[in-house]
């Protein structure tokens, strides 16, 4: 079925947006049940950077995906996968997984989360022009980099011909996916909605933070007093969402409760300080799903661990929903831009059903006067959580997910 | 049955054919195209022909932060601030920005990384604007937008999936208007990847090649009021195959947008003649009139189909409904429907 928008037609459904699929790798695993018990470990996913040489760099560490990626994508992707960027890979490994768990399923719109789509590819066009390069490997290289490309690819290996709708908030960008992507399904525009966040680790990126002293040499300390910045990472989450109401009770994971959008007008790459646009994303997300700050049983925080980011969500969460359990996730993954609010939902959607708040690693001491789940996993029964997702620009996404039945 | 689609407030657009839509359409009917000059890399064999948009003056609100910026940030701005003047519509938190680009701001993203080979380090300052969705940041703050701000990226379909987007926000109640830009900036490194992918020439006006060009177009577009012409359907289109399917397919999308109903005019987003697309509406829609305005006006993936939008605008008098298709480079279809004011 493809999607027609009339624009006057307004027919949203009595029913929440319901998660019915899921597929995550990231430098905890490479698929859902491996992630599940690296997050409730406290697993440290960060390690040195072997993909391009950081000798240069201030930092040289960031979250990797395991070593077995590479070897999985030649075993079950297509036979063009070797000729993808490794962000069509990411994409593609995500998909299968997700779509494994719901057979049949065919989406009426993709829905793409990315900043930096298939940079690898970008850079190795550059790097081979002094060179010369075949017209041939220069069509696949341009191609490739284009942020649609990774997706396109990956969903012609499944037989997609839905449209596709990419958004790029920087690393806000995996968070907007996946609510344009409810939304898409609560105003009655689609019934079945792919959404995927996306990003590889890139040498320009890499250096980008690198130059801005964005990244730390050391470890990522989210909400700590001494911390010193993030660290990158990278990976995919795909999640699969319906019309609740419209599929089988069983088949539903999470519903889509909610969510709030702001724009801080401060600076291009630091937020106000006062947390303004946090606490604005927050409030407008609480209001649209008719939850109270009480209601919120686990926050998974953006804390990128950098000075100015972690004070202003701190203070935006003291204003908003003081007293709820917070962690980041970022300690263990790296900071995956444009994937990271994929896949800290997907985080959210594994403590829901696992039991347990995710741990805040690498924390020593914290001045943010939150409720930080310290270094080691709680163990809770979160049914209603919050997750937060910030990028440059001044772009703020908040995401209320609900456990399932 | 009245129509209830979305209506044009207000227009801007920075494009070598002139920063007044105006002067814009009046080149486009009289198929008077800007000045040709080139663009060549370092490591490049042979010269692309562009038209290049002069950089436009931005108001002093945002220069200030705009100074470091690379020339698609001020397209953006001087549209946007055109758009939203031209509107009536004072900007606020209920103004929603829907910001669509193909190639965003290669020319810094170059810069960068050209340092990073050569140096082991780039410069803070090109970075951040590195960004797709640094000049959404810019008109956001420029017009004090702390609501939704959304960058979208794609090929050319981009540009019909903002307004698709803004139409969701507007009839979701979560905007009352929405400003939707698209921009794009030339680079050699972009004109060097497209000639290399085939879809240029260096000699640029083939049959099949492009002419690339930058600059941007800004629209706010609010609920339907009568009195305005208006934006009926969006199709969000579909992804093409090669072979007959894709013929098949952008047939059924030209279909479905239009519901059967035969329009007065296309809009075509093909370069020149003889393109797939012109076959298809032709064999749609028998005998009805075409415009192909990239012919004169160039290629510029997300601005170009905003561009063919205001075309259609501009044509509705006498053909009543405009259709505008639009075929991205990535393989991708989307299609939208005009109508003129009622009565």
């Amino acid at each position: 079925m493809d999607i027609d928008r009339p624009v006057s037609r307004r027919e949203p459904t009595p029913f929440p947006p319901v998660i019915t699929g899921l597929g995550c790798l990231s430098p905890l695993g490479g698929d859902v049940p491996s992630t599940m018990t690296a997050l409730r470990d406290g697993k440290d996913g960060v390690s040195e950077v072997r993909l391009f040489p950081v000798e240069a760099f201030h930092s040289r560490t960031a979250g990797q995906l395991p070593p077995d990626f590479e070897v999985r994508c030649e075993k079950n992707g297509c036979l063009a996968s070797l000729r993808w960027s490794r962000a069509a890979r990411q994409v593609f490994l995500a998909m299968q997984e997700a779509l494994a768990g719901r057979p049949g399923f065919v989406p009426d719109i993709v829905v793409a989360g990315t900043t930096s789509g298939g940079m690898d590819f970008g850079e190795a066009f550059f790097r081979t022009l002094p060179g010369g390069v075949s017209q041939r490997t220069a069509r696949r290289l341009v191609r490739g980099y284009v942020p649609q490309q990774p997706v396109i690819e990956a969903m012609k290996c499944f037989g997609f011909d839905a449209p596709l709708q990419v958004v790029s908030n920087a690393c806000a960008s995996g968070t907007n996916a996946l609510c344009l992507g409810a939304g898409l399904v609560k105003k009655g525009r689609a019934k079945r909605v792919l959404v995927v966040g996306f990003d590889a680790l890139a040498e320009l990126v890499f250096a980008g933070f690198d130059s801005l002293r964005a990244s730390t040499a050391e470890k990522c300390r989210p909400f700590d007093s001494a911390r010193t910045g993030l660290v990158l990472g990278e990976g995919a989450a795909c999640f699969l969402i319906e019309a609740g109401g419209e599929v089988p009770g069983e088949v539903v994971r999470a519903s889509v409760a909610g969510w709030g959008f702001a724009n801080d007008n401060h600076h291009l790459t630091q937020p106000d300080p006062s947390g303004i646009g946090p606490r604005l994303s927050m409030e407008r997300a609480l209001a649209s799903a008719g939850w109270s700050a009480d209601e919120v049983d686990y926050i998974n925080a953006h804390g990128t661990g950098t000075p100015y980011n972690d004070a202003s969500e701190a203070a935006a969460i003291r204003a908003v929903c003081p007293k709820v359990p917070v962690s980041s996730t970022k300690g263990m993954t790296g900071h995956a831009l444009g994937a990271a609010g994929a896949i800290e939902a997907a985080f959210c959607l594994l403590a829901m059903e696992g039991g347990f708040l995710p741990p805040n690693i690498n924390l020593r001491e914290s001045d943010s006067g939150l409720d930080i789940v310290a270094n080691t996993a709680r163990k809770a029964r979160p049914c209603k959580v919050l997750s937060n997702s910030f990028g440059f620009g001044g772009s703020n996404a908040t995401i209320l997910l609900e456990k399932g039945p | 049955m009245k129509n209830m689609g979305l209506s044009l407030l207000g227009a801007g657009c920075v494009t070598p054919l002139g920063r007044d839509w105006k002067t814009v359409w009046d080149r486009i009917r009289k198929n008077q195209p800007p000045e040709i000059s080139t663009l060549q890399g370092p490591d490049c064999p042979a010269p692309v022909e562009v038209y290049k948009t002069p950089l436009p003056e931005v108001p002093e609100r945002v220069a200030t932060r705009l100074r470091r910026s690379a020339g698609i940030s001020y397209f953006a701005c001087a549209a946007a601030e055109d758009a939203v003047r031209n509107s009536g519509v004072l900007p606020g938190g209920r103004m929603a920005l829907v910001y669509a680009t193909s190639d965003g701001s290669v020319a810094y993203t170059r810069r960068f990384y050209k340092d990073v080979l050569a140096r082991g380090t780039g410069s803070p300052l090109l970075f951040p604007e590195t960004v797709y969705n640094a000049p959404a940041s810019h008109i956001a703050a420029m017009l004090g937008l702390d609501g939704v701000v959304l960058t979208l990226v794609n090929d050319a379909t981009v540009g019909l999936s903002a307004l698709a987007t803004a139409a969701d926000l507007i009839f979701s109640g979560e905007a009352d208007q929405c400003l939707v830009v698209a921009a794009e900036e030339l680079d050699w490194i972009t004109c060097e990847g497209y000639r290399r992918w085939g879809l240029t020439t260096p000699s640029g006006r083939s049959r099949r090649g492009a002419v690339l060009t930058e600059g941007a177009v800004a629209l706010v577009v609010g609920p339907a009021d009568p009195a305005h012409a208006q934006i009926l359907h969006v199709h969000s289109g579909k992804l093409l195959s090669r072979g007959a399917s894709r013929h098949r397919k952008i047939v059924q999308i030209l279909g479905e947008t239009t519901r059967g109903e035969t329009p007065g005019v296309a809009v075509l987003s093909s370069s020149g003649p003889n393109h797939q697309e012109e076959y298809s509406v032709r064999e749609c829609f028998s005998g009805i009139p075409t415009l192909v305005p990239k012919a004169v006006a160039g290629e510029a993936f997300a601005v170009s189909s905003l561009l063919q939008c205001l075309c259609g605008w501009e044509s509705l008098e006498a053909s009543g409904r405009a259709v505008i298709p639009v075929l991205g480079w990535s393989g991708q279809i989307s299609c939208a429907l005009l109508a003129a004011p009622e009565g």
